[in-house]
């Protein structure tokens, strides 16, 4: 049988905190040398106001909120590039309060057939519970969660639904989810930026590993 | 304000795991548009490349006219192309971090960190071709920098290989990361007894 192949994967890492959204304007990365001139030019802005900022590069997207700053990217070369735009704009905003941090990254595989597609939600959720509850029932979403084995405060989350980009496929999302040891007394962003650089390479290759563990129960 | 009488094609998207709920057939919708939306619309319905794409879409429109037509009772409908909008994926095979030592005539040396797999470093030569406007500002020795290369899937289905070289655009260290270093550094020192 055919094996699932990657049809698309993306990243985005997310900041929890208190933000101010109208300093992250293209100019202003331009400005502090974080993105290229010539990519600015090409930026589609769909949003600047107080309260949200979202605007997307071919490799970017930047959307902040007064409480949530996210990059992501569909393009899994750019990875360390988003990394760093991330490490670079919290290393000038270092005062900017943050307690959490989140390294997600999605994986949608195009399954070999609509059965072994099948497959993966009776394996991950057996029907036989659900008899007589539901008329034929089916997955459509599930979550679990786990510990990390590192010194960090935070979870795993793994998630796994159909995937809306290949039919038939599989959505695999995997949340690296820090959390600042002692909210109260944690000052800036440098303990999550530097957990960050810490992590990545680890965080990377853990979820790239759950993912195809994932697929091997097929 | 004239409007248009168009079909579009929508799709269920509560499929799911379920043998009762496998990805169902397209369905089609009859609706009025204003006719300046419609159009522009159309015209941005097909990329100039996905030659491939329009012939499928071609077809299973020719398939469905007939029914379309029966469905509205007019005897004239502007079809609506379906904007097909696929992600264009790119997943690297070679994945490396490099670090720039000499810049000479048009190509600079670089000895390169395999970021996927532990493997031994190698030194390599790239002509400055390889590198975007935008980033030939940021080559000089010491500069870091990350090299993909990988197969890029377009639109239409096909497969491209392609290589990728950006520099990576890190602010300057902060005198505080200065001063912790330095602080490091002694401690390392005093820690050998050197």
């Amino acid at each position: 049988m055919t094996a699932p192949s990657i049809f698309l994967q993306g990243m985005n890492l997310v900041l929890l905190g208190d933000f101010n959204p109208k300093i992250f304007q293209p100019a202003w990365f331009v400005s502090q040398n974080l993105i290229g001139e010539n990519e600015a030019e090409s930026v589609d802005i769909s949003i600047i106001s107080a309260d949200i900022v979202i605007f997307t590069m071919d490799w970017l997207r930047v959307q902040v909120s007064r409480e949530r700053f996210q990059l992501s990217t569909t393009q899994e070369p750019y990875y360390e590039m988003v990394r760093d735009v991330l490490i670079g704009t919290f290393t000038i905003l270092e005062h900017t309060p943050v307690h959490s941090m989140g390294v997600n990254l999605d994986y949608h595989y195009r399954m070999p057939s609509i059965e072994s597609w099948h497959g993966i939600g009776h394996k991950l959720a057996p029907k036989e519970p659900w008899a007589g509850i539901l008329s034929k029932p089916g997955l459509t979403n599930i979550s679990m969660q786990g510990k990390r084995d590192n010194n960090y405060s935070g979870m795993v989350n793994v998630g796994v639904a159909p995937s809306v980009k290949v039919i038939p496929g599989i959505c695999i999302n995997v949340n690296d989810h820090y959390e600042v040891d002692s909210p109260k007394n944690s000052l800036g962003c440098s303990e999550m930026i530097s957990a960050l650089k810490d992590v990545w390479p680890t965080s990377l290759k853990n979820a790239s590993s759950i993912s195809q563990k994932l697929l091997e129960i097929i | 304000m004239t409007s248009i009488t168009a079909l579009r094609e929508t799709y269920d998207s509560d499929f799911n795991f379920s043998d009762s709920c496998a990805p169902t057939s397209s369905k089609l919708e009859l609706f009025k548009l204003p006719k300046e939306q419609i159009l522009s619309r159309i015209n941005i319905c097909y990329p100039e490349s996905s030659n491939q794409s329009e012939e499928k879409i071609l077809d299973q429109e020719l398939v469905t006219e007939e029914k379309a037509l029966a469905e509205s009772g007019s005897s004239s409908i502007h079809f609506l192309k379906k904007f097909i909008k696929k992600p264009v994926a790119f997943n690297s095979h070679l994945k490396r971090e490099g670090i720039v030592l000499s810049i000479n005539g048009d190509y600079f040396t670089a000895r390169l960190t395999d970021l996927i797999k532990d493997a031994v470093d190698e030194v390599a030569d790239f002509p400055f071709d390889e590198i975007s406007d935008d980033d030939r500002a940021l080559l000089e020795v010491g500069a870091v920098f990350y090299w993909n290369i990988g197969f890029r899937l377009l639109p239409s289905g096909q497969k491209e290989r392609s290589s990728l070289i950006r520099f990576r655009r890190l602010p300057a260290w902060h005198r505080t990361e200065i001063q912790k270093a330095y602080k490091e550094a002694d401690e390392l020192a005093d820690f050998f007894g050197w």
